[in-house]
């Protein structure tokens, strides 16, 4: 049987009455709370009893404090009088529990408490709350404003309509949250200013509900979405991502809570906790990328090659829709390819490149097909096809040729500054595809080329 | 419309300043609060200890002693003088009320 058990709580600091009266349902069915960590509330196993919980707050304690700052030791010898014990703190937040049949109130003054609780709030919940408002607003706002000016680029990436719509909701929320606190503060300050008592919250938990029943079947569809994709590199990156910042958190929490044991000042521990933040975050997110890099997660290429004329080679070359061979009809000895999946759910992009080498032969070809949703193809054709300017090489346009040699509805090739280069866009019913051979190809290779591309 | 803060005194706030007239620490606050109203006005410790808080920042206090963990305090003049305008502001209170009860009894 368990001794101890590990809640994460949905409660607010300002849930006073809400708190205190889940700890002492706790404690009647027979676990007493012992400290409360980062994320969760441990409890520990005792025999069911009838204990009152009971909870004030000291606007200056910290976790990084080096122990219970003055404050909290002269408040601790108060309740202790009045026959309170200290059980443990959540930020400013002093939990504090009795057996005793009646005892005094910790609050008999509920202008104070309010007081009180105010000013913790305005230490902890409301600047972090509000700086991430400002954040997940500005963040909105750049996403609306790209789906705006150029919807494609939204609309094909999987990580923008993934993100987008939650920096609405966690806009949404957090307004909803702080709204819900400033009006609880204003009637708890009218009421209490009249000698009653500070105003009932409510039930806030709904808040934390709303958000969850929104991110965990969002994020799980972003997730599948590339799984459906045969795309599971995305999905351990973002798995680990996530492993990471709950690692980040617990070891962030530790570090001060050893900095605390060592005595280190606030300002100490708040500076060398920052420092450890900023450190663990690029070093670990660093070695993420860098291993979903070496490792390909994000692109299909074979990891082991060995080099020749100073360049790396495949051993065993992925499988490509078109390769050089097929066109040329030659073998090649040394082959390196490359495969890359982008895209979302609403406009996918399959991007392969292949470069071959047989003694001084070295030929490459690169294509990209893009197949977008029914309703999409105009604007991902409008957008393929929109004329550009380039430093080097002026204005860039895609000029129609005919369409016949690639099987395709309709051919462009692309123009630098009025000269023709060997970049195509064939058009066909589902799909787009872009074509870049370094070497002018043979009707027959285009005919090649466009049948294999249609139907890869 | 909300009360400017010690502008008039709670109860409590009132009795705790009446208590340190004379050096005393928290916890004897918190009794002789209770023995002087026999028990009527009783106050909590969270709130005594925010109370001395409120009260030492505004000057209507001062620590005149620290031995370990306890902390004694004692009135100042600034406090003293916002009990004596709560006293008077109670007197005023008195007053009226009698003055209205005497109209009512003679009317009677």
């Amino acid at each position: 049987m368990r001794d101890v058990k590990y809640r994460a709580e949905n409660l607010t600091l300002y849930e006073y009455r809400r708190v205190e009266e889940h700890l002492s349902a706790m404690a009647a069915k027979g676990w007493r709370l012992e400290s409360v960590g980062a994320r969760l509330w441990k409890y520990r196993r005792a025999e069911p009893a009838r204990v009152r919980y009971a909870v004030t707050y000291i606007p200056d304690a910290s976790q990084f404090n080096p122990g219970p700052t003055e404050g909290q030791q002269t408040l601790a010898e108060l309740c202790a009088a009045a026959g309170w014990e200290k059980v443990t703190d959540w930020f400013q937040m002093q939990i504090y529990c009795s057996e005793a049949a009646d005892p005094i109130p910790l609050e008999t003054e509920e202008s104070v408490r309010l007081e009180a609780v105010h000013r913790s709030m305005k230490r902890n919940f409301l600047p972090s709350n509000i700086l991430l408002l400002l954040l997940s607003l500005v963040m909105l706002g750049l996403f609306v404003r790209t789906l705006i000016v150029d919807p494609l680029r939204v609309l094909e990436s999987n990580g923008s309509l993934f993100t987008g719509p939650l920096w609405l909701l966690v806009s949404v929320l957090l307004l909803v949250a702080l709204t819900h606190y400033g009006l609880w503060y204003r009637r708890s300050k009218r009421s209490t200013a009249q000698g009653g008592p500070c105003a009932d919250p409510g039930d806030v938990r709904w808040i934390n509900w709303v958000g969850f029943a929104f991110l965990i079947p969002w994020t799980a569809l972003y997730l599948l979405s590339y799984l459906a994709q045969g795309l599971p590199g995305p999905v351990i990156y973002f798995l680990l991502h996530t492993l990471i910042i709950c690692l980040i958190i617990l070891l962030l929490r530790k570090i001060t809570a050893l900095l605390r044991r060592m005595k280190a000042s606030f300002g100490l521990n708040l500076l060398l906790t920052l420092l450890a933040d900023v450190v663990l975050a690029a070093v670990l997110m660093g070695a993420l990328t860098f291993a979903s890099i070496r490792g390909g997660w994000f692109s299909t290429r074979n990891g082991e090659t060995y080099t020749y004329a100073q360049e790396p080679w495949d051993v065993s070359p992925v499988d490509l829709p078109l390769t050089v061979s097929d066109l040329t009809g030659k073998g090649y000895s040394h082959v390196r390819r490359y495969e890359y999946h982008q895209g979302s759910v609403l406009v996918s992009r399959r991007s392969c490149r292949e470069t071959v080498r047989e003694g001084e032969e070295r030929l490459w070809l690169s294509y990209e097909i893009t197949k977008p949703r029914a309703r999409l193809y105009p604007l991902v054709l409008e957008e393929a096809l929109a004329p550009s300017e380039d430093e080097a090489f002026g204005e860039i346009v895609w000029e129609a040729v005919p369409a016949a040699p690639w099987g395709a509805e309709a051919a462009y090739r692309r123009s630098l500054g009025g000269e023709a280069v060997d970049d195509w866009l064939l058009v066909f019913p589902d799909r787009l595809v872009s074509v870049s051979p370094d070497w002018d190809l043979t009707a027959e290779q285009m005919a090649l080329a466009g049948e294999r591309l249609k139907n890869a | 419309m909300a009360r400017a803060k010690f502008q008039t005194l709670t109860e409590q706030m009132f009795y705790i300043l009446l208590c340190l007239r004379r050096e005393c620490c928290g916890a004897d606050i918190a009794a002789q609060v209770a023995s002087m109203t026999g028990g009527r006005v009783a106050v909590g410790p969270g709130t005594l200890y925010n109370l001395l808080e409120s009260f030492s920042q505004a000057g209507m206090i001062r620590e005149t002693r620290v031995e370990g963990r306890k902390r004694t305090y004692l009135i100042t003049a600034e406090g003293q003088r916002a009990l004596e305008e709560e006293y008077r502001r109670l007197q005023t209170l008195t007053a009226d009320y009698e003055a209205c009860m005497d109209e009512r009894g003679r009317l009677e």
